[in-house]
């Protein structure tokens, strides 16, 4: 089942900027920011809902030149989904732990585990942010705001 | 190293910016499908000016239309829907050149693949100038967009600039300059004011000093009760001495403006109260 399943990225309303060894990733609709490693960021690039995990780890593989288990990509699929970079799929959690990946694939084999870090807002731009709307689009256009407009402020 | 200078910030600066961009093209998308002509000010506007726009972080999407354009703003701000897009009547109080002559020269740019027009820089600077004074010398960092805006210009015309001014106007545009050179200790080159004319009076310096200082203020519109309007505008007196210059359409004197701020806060409470009563009418 997890070898044929065939994730499908989230490309809509997405900004998105390679940087060195990692992708940026900036989500309009939620307005959160993410950073995703190497790995991360050829799994999340390879779910264009054609190609399954199996044949995703393979690419991978071969990019690398290095060992890819299966689990990495679904280690990678999850941090995804967990950001709302994937869609919801039918695909059961996985659970699998960095340790678990590591001990069945071994260290030295092995390419950069996947990373999905997300960004905040620096402090100091949180501060310089008004948080005033007419709309709940505008509560979500400003950085460090609450997501919902009520009485012309951004509110929880 | 500046908090602003972590790794972790500078991503999300850059990115945020490169989202930021999407959003003003989408906006200038819809406006010209609309066939509504307009110009970005501040914000993006101001960032292309700086070495790294990116970290010129800004917040709302400033965009000015033709008081013809603005009578119809119900059907534009349905259009700009779920942009952030703050919606201005022309120039609104922030310059008293005429919309058509700014319109006229401004200049076009390109973001995202969409070209944009924002008023030259001549103009930006005193748009940008009152804005800051009008904020009540709030924000200092916002006056690097001044310096900016001067010395990365190929060649900035202060004549241009400055023409057609009224006094008043000009003496804004010195007191501009004072203050960045006071506050961010930068020098503008070969602009045409005297010391004297730059010169900032004790309450001004006091006054940018105390405000700088303070905890972001909401505008007192915003409050959600009463309550809340009264603690509001209690926070806000006295008022701003600089603003209340600015709303007064006076020039900077050497003694605290009192009766500007007394106009000030006269115009504010009859148009907050008014703001109030019909909202919760």
């Amino acid at each position: 089942m997890e070898k044929t399943f065939k994730p499908l990225a989230k490309k809509e309303n997405i900004v998105i900027q390679e940087a060195e060894g990692e992708v940026l990733v900036y989500d309009l609709n939620t307005n959160q920011a993410h950073c995703l490693n190497s790995t991360a960021a050829f799994v999340w690039q390879a779910c264009d809902g054609s190609n399954s995990v199996g044949a995703i780890s393979s690419a991978l593989a071969e990019k690398s030149g290095k060992q890819v288990p299966q689990e990495v990509v679904l280690m990678a699929i999850e941090q995804l989904r967990e950001k709302d970079l994937v869609e919801a799929a039918a695909l059961a959690t996985h659970g699998t732990s960095r340790r678990e990946v590591l001990k069945r694939a071994g260290l030295a084999a092995m390419i950069a585990l996947p990373i999905v870090a997300s960004l905040a807002a620096p402090t100091s731009v949180m501060a310089s942010t008004s948080c005033t709307c007419s709309t709940d689009a505008d509560c979500q256009a400003q950085a460090g705001c609450e997501q919902t407009c009520s009485g012309a402020l951004c509110v929880a | 190293m500046m908090p602003n200078e972590f790794p972790e910030n500078l991503k999300w600066l850059q990115i945020r910016h490169l989202a930021s961009e999407r959003r003003v093209a989408e906006a200038g998308l819809r406006l010209r499908e609309n066939g509504v002509d307009f110009l970005l000010i501040k914000g993006l506007a101001a960032s292309r000016y700086y070495p790294e726009p990116w970290k010129r972080f800004f917040s709302d999407i400033d965009i000015c239309v033709s008081r013809e354009d603005f009578e119809n703003r119900t059907q534009i701000q349905e259009t700009l829907q779920g942009l952030g897009v703050d919606l201005h009547c022309e120039l609104r109080n922030l310059d008293e050149l005429p919309w058509s002559v700014v319109l006229e020269r401004a200049e076009p740019f390109e973001v995202s693949g969409v070209e944009i027009k924002a008023p030259c820089r001549e103009d930006h600077f005193r748009i940008l100038t009152t804005h800051w004074l009008n904020d009540g010398g709030r924000r200092v960092d916002k006056l690097e967009d001044l310096y900016q805006c001067v010395t990365t210009a190929d060649s900035f015309d202060w004549n241009l600039c400055l023409a057609d001014l009224t006094k008043v106007r000009r003496d804004w545009v010195a007191k501009g300059i004072g203050a960045a050179e006071l506050f961010l200790d930068k020098n503008f080159p070969r602009h045409p004011f005297s010391k004297s004319d730059i010169q900032l009076p004790n309450w001004f310096v006091t006054t940018v000093k105390k405000e700088s200082s303070r905890a972001d203020i909401k505008p007192i519109a915003f409050a959600a009760s009463l309550l809340g309007f009264l603690r509001e505008l209690k926070s806000k007196l006295p008022p701003n001495p600089i603003q209340a210059t600015i709303e007064t359409n006076r020039k900077f004197q050497q003694h605290p403006p009192r009766i500007a701020q007394l106009q000030s806060l006269l115009g504010r409470t009859k148009y907050f109260f008014r703001f109030f009563v019909l909202r919760n009418r």
